[in-house]
């Protein structure tokens, strides 16, 4: 590991280490919850960090694979992991069909559009089809080869293990020819063409990759609930991962894990001024991008000069 | 005996009412330098965008080594061989200067999302193929050491060159330079001029759109001259510099200037 992702090691051992010293920690849940959010802001820093699309619509997707995972296991019996390969397999299919016409957009014509998908799928799994505004319970506990990961501590590790090996693939494809790529379409899409890269096509990949891990992260969502409804998918959700990502610094594959933890933190710190917690996101929004244009990761990175 | 590269065949081009090329016919010979100099407003940057696939649609054909890429998209056409600048410097600037040239190996690497997530000897080998490859690059337009520099550290002369070590990673067989010179000191001209004829003896094809006559007339095999969109005279240097056309719309008005 090079010494430019300390940041990266400090997250990993705080994260391996949690459990072991505070094993019946309540927080055990809300990091649960962090890494799940994270799961997401790690595919979408490809997408809007690396690649410049942004994508309003990731409630959606992560909606597609929530609500795909606990359709197999609960109403058709499917075994966990087949429900979660169905899971991304049909959000990534979503995903390739919205990609088509919308990534064409750009800038705020493309967050609009994507918005639009996002409210589509909220409303049509408000329709009775997929179980209303109660949405569906009784979802079973993620089991693999026979193991049921049914406490907490067990699908603790088993969710930050997805996201830590999702943090190295998106290094991976950040940090070579793929990422120039995609950085370079963010700069100016006719010069990159003009250096033999298919514009659309590194779009595209990068949405319906972005789009893989929304959806596993659905998939985790809905296994550890048991209960998923609609509420948890509309477009605060897009908002959220937005506000996450710069929180932590876009373009650092992992510094959406740090604004995903403070999101996830912060209401647990508020007591009885939680009324406000829109309003302290907000303004860390707004103060984050004045002052800090590289998230909380460009900013320390910049005060330890690792970079 | 020397075929060509690249040829035009009745190329038009309107911008609305606006004709911006008529019926333009060229042949450029393999390995030569092919200058193209005219007014500005000629067409000559729109020549440039019709040849790299930027803008598709007009009249007429492009063809490159013996094939049709008038509705090729652009990187395609950069992957088939032909790799351009542009007249104002579009460089990556949220990369270093290493990272743009290996930006312009992208076309012979094709990187796929297997090989980054499962190939993880393979798709070592790559970066370092790349990187290897794209500091040859910079120290063949003599940029070496500016590896991790960023761009806009870089006077404008330097961009210039970058952008020509950023386009030669493609390997192309044809170069386009759009106003390779254009604000350029004399001493950052000899180097262009170096590098420009050192790119010749690799066998790879230029043409150069420029306005600096100094500069035309010591590179040049052979001179387009368009005026308002139109062909009005082709040959070598001399010829141009003797052609009473050429004088009147274009050279006699640069003499006044000098």
């Amino acid at each position: 590991m090079h010494s430019k992702h300390a940041i990266l090691v400090i997250i990993v051992a705080a994260v391996v280490g949690f459990p072991l010293v505070f094993p019946e920690s309540y927080w055990l849940t809300v990091l649960i919850y962090v890494g799940i959010y994270g799961l997401i802001v790690v595919g979408y820093d490809l997408l809007l960090g690396y690649c410049g699309q942004i994508s309003l619509g990731h409630n959606g997707l992560f909606a597609i694979g929530a609500y795909a995972t606990a359709i197999a296991t609960t109403w058709f019996g499917w075994v966990s992991l087949l429900a979660i390969a169905g899971g991304i397999f049909i959000t990534c299919l979503i995903a390739y069909i919205v990609g088509i016409p919308t990534l064409r957009l750009r800038g705020y014509y493309l967050a609009i559009a994507t918005m639009g998908f996002g409210f589509i799928v909220e409303a049509l799994i408000r329709t009775q089809y997929f179980g209303g505004s109660s949405g569906i319970s009784g979802i079973p506990p993620l089991s693999i080869l026979g193991y049921s990961f049914d406490s907490d501590r067990s699908y603790y590790y088993l969710v930050w293990t997805v996201v830590f090996l999702s943090v190295i693939v998106c290094l991976r494809i950040g940090e070579t020819a793929l990422g120039r790529s995609m950085k370079a379409v963010h700069t100016d899409e006719e010069a990159a063409a003009s250096m033999g890269i298919n514009v659309a096509k590194t779009k595209m990949q990068a949405f319906v990759f972005s789009a893989a891990l929304a959806a596993i992260a659905g998939s985790l969502y809905a296994h550890y609930g048991t209960v998923i409804n609609p509420n948890s998918f509309n477009i605060m959700l897009s908002v959220k991962l937005l506000l996450m990502l710069f929180l932590g610094g876009a373009g650092s594959i992992y510094g959406g894990l740090i604004g995903a933890f403070i999101l996830f933190s912060l209401p647990e710190f508020l007591g009885h001024l939680e009324r406000l917690e829109l309003a302290l996101e907000g303004l860390a929004f707004m103060i984050i991008l004045i002052f800090l244009p590289g998230g909380l990761v460009g900013g320390l990175n910049k005060l330890l000069k690792l970079r | 005996m020397n075929h060509s590269i690249l040829s035009g065949r009745s190329i038009s081009k309107y911008f609305g009412g606006l004709q911006a090329l008529s019926m333009v016919d060229f042949d450029v010979e393999n390995g030569i330098i092919f200058s193209i100099i005219g007014p500005n407003g000629a067409g000559k940057t729109t020549l440039f965008n019709l040849i790299s696939g930027f803008d598709r649609n007009y009249e007429g054909e492009v063809i490159f080594e013996d094939e049709v890429i008038s509705h090729i998209p652009p990187h395609t056409i950069t992957i088939k061989g032909v790799a351009r600048t542009f007249q104002n410097v579009r460089l990556f600037k949220n990369l270093t200067v290493l990272e743009n040239v290996a930006v312009g190996c992208h076309g012979w690497v094709s990187p796929r999302y297997t090989r980054a997530i499962f190939g993880l000897r393979t798709s070592r080998r790559e970066e370092r193929s790349i990187e290897g490859f794209a500091r040859e690059m910079l120290a063949y337009v003599g940029l070496e050491g500016k590896d991790n520099d960023e761009v806009e550290s870089l006077a404008l002369g330097e961009q210039k060159l970058l952008e020509i070590a950023r386009a030669l990673a493609a390997k192309p067989r044809l170069l386009l330079l759009d106003e390779p010179g254009a604000g350029l000191n004399d001493r950052e001209m000899d180097n262009l001029q170096e590098i420009i004829f050192k790119t010749k003896e690799q066998k790879i094809t230029q043409i150069v759109v420029e306005h600096n006559m100094k500069l035309i007339m010591s590179i040049s095999d052979q001179i387009m001259v368009l005026n308002f969109g139109t062909k009005i005279a082709e040959g070598d240097p001399q010829n141009i510099l003797n052609n009473e056309k050429v004088i009147e719309v274009y050279l006699g008005k640069e003499k006044d200037l000098a």
